[in-house]
């Protein structure tokens, strides 16, 4: 359904000045929204409490496993 | 109304590899972002401006955009084609915006009634010179859908899928209203064009 380009209406409308960003806000815009992705990336990499509770219920299974395995080899 | 810049050109290279670009915005790259920028905001801006009409508006809802996109960019997948996910988010920051001020985004009685005269051949409009230095005046003054639709396919070049997916209707629907768009469009160029 997009206008093929070859069509008058989309050549016409194509052909229209862009408008431009302001520069003055194009700036601070990009100046926050940076800081807005540094930070939530920041946030993708820390690891959530959610995480670190299943590595330490898997820590103190495999290792309460290991415990008694090892208990048993040595009986 | 509207700042007069350069014409509308082809698509940035960054658009024609979003999936690397994608990949470097998961991975954090700052560069990255820069470059999402530079080439999403001036399109962002201009669907918006297309919207509201408003340069203010425009300006509030293209801010909270680029903040939107700047939390959510680094966690999508790779294949996520990044013009129609900008112009989604800056629809969305649009629709937000005017819902705080109390304002209904897509009013329906804002559509012009359904028109009974068949529409004027296009084609031949757009021939007419006169005709052609209005357009921006005819465009804008359609109702916000219709804007917003001849904007998406017709600058932006979205598919019907794409368009469909902006709009929350199915690709027939769209098609039906991009007709209707057209025609709306031709009938207030017709007007204009008349001595």
């Amino acid at each position: 359904m997009s206008l093929p380009s070859e069509d008058p209406l989309a050549a016409a409308l194509q052909a229209l000045p862009a408008p431009r960003v302001p520069a003055a806000l194009a700036g601070t815009v990009e100046a926050e929204a940076l800081d807005a992705f540094r930070e939530a990336h920041a946030a993708r990499a820390r690891p959530s409490a959610w995480r670190l509770l299943a590595v330490a219920a898997v820590v103190f299974l495999y290792g309460g496993w290991a415990l008694s395995a090892a208990g048993g080899v040595y009986r | 109304m509207f700042v007069t810049g350069r014409p509308w050109g082809t698509s940035s290279p960054a658009m024609d590899d979003d999936r690397a670009l994608v990949e470097e915005l998961q991975r954090g790259s700052a560069g990255a972002f820069r470059r999402f920028h530079r080439a999403y905001g001036p399109r962002s801006f201009a669907y918006l401006l297309r919207l509201t009409k408003d340069v203010a508006e425009a300006e509030d809802a293209f801010q909270e955009t680029w903040l939107r996109c700047a939390r959510a960019v680094g966690g999508l997948s790779v294949d996520t084609p990044l013009r129609p996910y900008v112009l989604a988010v800056a629809r969305s920051a649009f629709i937000d915006g005017r819902r705080r001020q109390r304002r209904v985004p897509f009013p329906a009685g804002d559509e012009l009634p359904e028109p009974t005269d068949p529409a004027p051949p296009l084609d031949a409009l757009l021939a007419d010179r006169q005709a052609l230095a209005a357009l921006e005046e005819a465009l804008n003054s359609l109702d916000v859908g219709a804007r917003e639709l001849l904007h998406a396919t017709a600058i932006e070049g979205l598919s019907a899928r794409e368009v469909a997916d902006l709009l929350g209707i199915s690709p027939e629907a769209a098609r039906k209203r991009l007709e209707r768009a057209r025609g709306d469009l031709a009938r207030a160029l017709a007007r204009r064009s008349r001595p």
